[in-house]
């Protein structure tokens, strides 16, 4: 007697392992096991129930198999004494949590995190690991240093007078003809670069880059956007071109973005460094520009049809108007 | 040593997996039909055991991608009914393939043998 109930123990807690199974596959999996562990008792009966439960497996790990070759993510259940501990766990943790959050606190409260000296035009932050100065045209993130050459845009390749410290760079260029793509988006994800963003004079797309890792950045395209993944090549220095009228969006982490009278919409968003907007005359835009921790210049709004949307968040640094 | 034990013994969990589930196969076309016991005895006798919680789970997962087919008996079973495998046609088919595969391997096996006793 005692022998069924433990069966029935093992099998109530597979059944619970189980429920994100439809209730038919379930059934008939309880069926089998339930089968398999009754008949293997009476053809040993010289076996401990407990090591045929044994050799079956936890219900937990037998769940977990069965759920797996459904392609359903298992989630173990808990009972009512392991719950218990975990509200304990998580109590302790919160208490933790908080002690940790108040030193964070004081050290804040303390420390020049942020300083933003609007006059000078200079932002500091995280006690200088970021650097962002303004008159000196140089943003310095980390070991990163990267200063502009403050004079007019260039069409091609950058000049010796824009150092950026790239020990043993490729050199890496190419363009793509976006009608012929049927490419009416762009999307350049980076991480560590600087990018100039010109106009291009046609329909083709192009890139001249210089960056650390070896290999061109990978090109791809879907659904009518066009992706360059500068993210894949770490610390790029690239010239862009951008064709009239794609909708651009530039995102990344450490840069400055430089657009030289644009001709697209943009979108750009920055941790982490600057943006410089040189806003073509010629053209009415509708620009949109937020900073968390920096400053912007005055950018206008503006509710014209024909107005180009240039869109600009940067977190920690600073938005210039050329 | 036990190092080269462990080495071993990661190996052969290694090959085992693929080989597995072709032997599973061999075994229920030689029979016809057999239930979640009987395999597991002949897998035995075989010395390949096989956890039975690892068993009926891939039995299972044989069956949802269509080389296996089930059956219940219900009738002579004492209470307890009887979930029966036998290959479906794609399953006698793969298991061609699986063979063909095999003897390949086989092949390949007996000719990097031969290379080594050439320069032994």
């Amino acid at each position: 007697m005692n022998k069924e109930i433990i069966i029935e123990h093992y099998l109530s807690k597979l059944e619970r392992e189980l429920q994100a199974l439809p209730t038919g596959d379930r059934a008939e999996i309880l069926t089998e096991i339930r089968s398999h562990i009754f008949e293997a008792s009476e053809k040993h009966p010289e076996r401990e129930i407990a090591r045929i439960l044994d050799d079956m497996g936890t219900p937990e790990a037998v769940a977990a198999r069965y759920l797996a070759q459904k392609g359903v993510p298992y989630k173990a259940t808990t009972s009512a004494p392991r719950r218990w501990l975990r509200i304990l766990a998580a109590g302790m943790a919160g208490v933790f949590v908080v002690c940790v959050a108040s030193v964070l606190f004081a050290i804040w409260y303390f420390s020049p995190l942020l300083k933003v000296d609007e006059a000078a035009g200079r932002v500091t932050l995280l006690g200088g690991l970021i650097d962002v100065n303004e008159p000196a045209g140089e943003v310095k993130i980390g070991s990163m240093h990267v200063k502009a050459d403050m004079s007019d845009d260039h069409d091609s390749e950058f000049s010796d007078d824009i150092s950026l410290n790239l020990g043993g760079a490729t050199k890496v260029s190419g363009g793509e003809d976006l009608q012929v793509r049927k490419v009416k988006t762009l999307s350049i994800p980076f991480n560590n670069a600087k990018l100039e963003v010109s106009p291009s004079k046609n329909s083709r797309f192009e890139w001249d880059c210089k960056n650390l890792t070896a290999g061109a950045p990978p090109v791809s395209v879907n659904a009518g956007v066009m992706t360059l993944d500068l993210e894949k090549v770490s610390v790029a220095k690239c010239s862009l071109r951008i064709p009239d009228g794609i909708k651009t969006e530039v995102r990344g982490v450490n840069g400055k973005i430089e657009l030289n009278k644009p001709r697209s919409d943009f979108d750009v968003k920055v941790t982490n460094g600057k943006v410089d907007i040189d806003p073509d005359p010629s053209r009415v835009y509708d620009f949109e520009v937020k900073v968390a921790n920096g400053v912007h210049d005055h950018f206008a709004r503006s509710e014209a049809k024909d107005a180009l949307k240039v869109k600009v968040d940067v977190i920690n640094g600073v938005v210039k108007k050329e | 040593m036990l190092v080269m034990q462990v080495t071993l013994d990661n190996w052969k969990v290694q090959v085992k997996k693929g080989y597995l589930e072709f032997c599973l196969l061999l075994l229920i076309r030689t029979h016809g039909r057999l239930y979640g016991l009987e395999l597991l005895e002949h897998l035995n006798s075989l010395e390949m055991p096989l956890k039975e919680g690892t068993l009926y789970p891939l039995l299972n997962r044989l069956c949802d991608d269509g080389l296996l087919q089930s059956s219940w008996q219900t009738q002579n079973v004492k209470g307890h009914p009887r979930k029966f495998y036998a290959l479906t046609k794609a399953g006698r088919e793969a298991l061609g393939e699986m063979e063909s595969e095999f003897v390949r391997m086989m092949d390949i096996v007996s000719q990097l043998q031969k290379t080594n006793r050439g320069q032994a």
